[in-house]
């Protein structure tokens, strides 16, 4: 039957079976790139995350590390100024008086 | 034949079109990623940055309010002194040198400006002088004044003088 098909309508039918199968293709194509991207996507941000982690947990411990530091500092100086204000207060006012009762 | 080659053509250009897409889906996803980085990263700075700077704020607020209380005590110390010397003869002595330092540089004296408590004494003393009171004299010393000028010989003006180079001295150790 089919060699007796006019070679016309032949071709249409084959034409149209192209299109079918090309749209089946892309079809499937379209499904499997879909669920490729999400799943990709989902691997960009872990790492994208995993990254940000470690950025923070670096940045809080050098931050810590600055903040102790800086309190370190801070006791010392304050240490001096105890130690400084407990040999010298005496002579701090007797100075301070004399410049006062010193006409300018 | 020519069909067949058309259904691979189509085929291997449905094929290539997704390559393509794939690759920009691939390169916006990158893209989204890495701008997910960074604002995270500018997110996380101005957070340290603010958590920092107000632990300095703090840090120097201790240091302030404690350097003030030995500032503090010294000027207490220091006005504790000057109110025993203004009982003493030397205090008068002062005052009188204060007068003619004042006479000196302002060219002549119409008026002095003086404490409560010094009143009677400085009007004694100074028969030839108007001496008045200047509520704003608490401890003692005096504002000599001739023609509009004035000089400021007060303990007030002195002992905040003093305390701010005795607060820098400190913020020195």
């Amino acid at each position: 039957m089919e060699n007796n098909k006019d070679p016309y309508a032949a071709s249409f039918d084959q034409a149209k079976e192209i299109i079918t199968q090309t749209r089946n293709v892309q079809g499937r194509y379209g499904v499997a790139a879909t669920a490729e991207i999400e799943q990709l996507r989902r691997e960009y941000i872990e790492r994208a995350q995993r990254r940000i982690d470690i950025y923070r947990e670096n940045e809080q411990e050098h931050l810590e590390t600055v903040m102790r530091e800086m309190d370190e500092q801070r006791a010392d100086k304050l240490r001096r100024i105890k130690i400084a204000y407990d040999n010298n207060n005496i002579e701090w006012v007797d100075e301070i008086f004399r410049n006062i009762i010193t006409p300018d | 034949m020519v069909l067949n080659d058309e259904i691979n053509n189509n085929a291997e250009a449905a094929v290539s079109v997704d390559q393509n897409n794939k690759d920009a889906v691939e390169e916006k996803l990158l893209t989204e990623a890495y701008d997910m980085i960074q604002q995270s990263v500018f997110d996380i700075k101005s957070e340290m940055a603010r958590e920092l700077s107000m632990h300095k704020i703090e840090s120097k607020k201790e240091v302030f309010a404690e350097k003030g209380h030995y500032v503090d005590a010294v000027m207490a110390a220091v006005k504790k002194q000057l109110l025993e010397f203004k009982k003493t003869d030397a205090y008068i002595e002062y005052l009188k040198k204060c007068v003619a330092k004042a006479n000196e540089k302002l060219d002549g004296l119409t008026r002095l400006y003086v404490s409560r408590t010094d009143l009677d004494i400085m009007r004694a003393v100074f028969p030839d002088i108007d001496v008045k009171q200047d509520l704003r004299i608490m401890i003692g010393g005096i504002i000599a004044e001739n023609d509009g000028l004035t000089m400021d010989f007060t303990f007030e003006r002195k002992l905040r003088a003093e305390r701010e180079k005795f607060e820098q001295k400190l913020s020195e150790l």
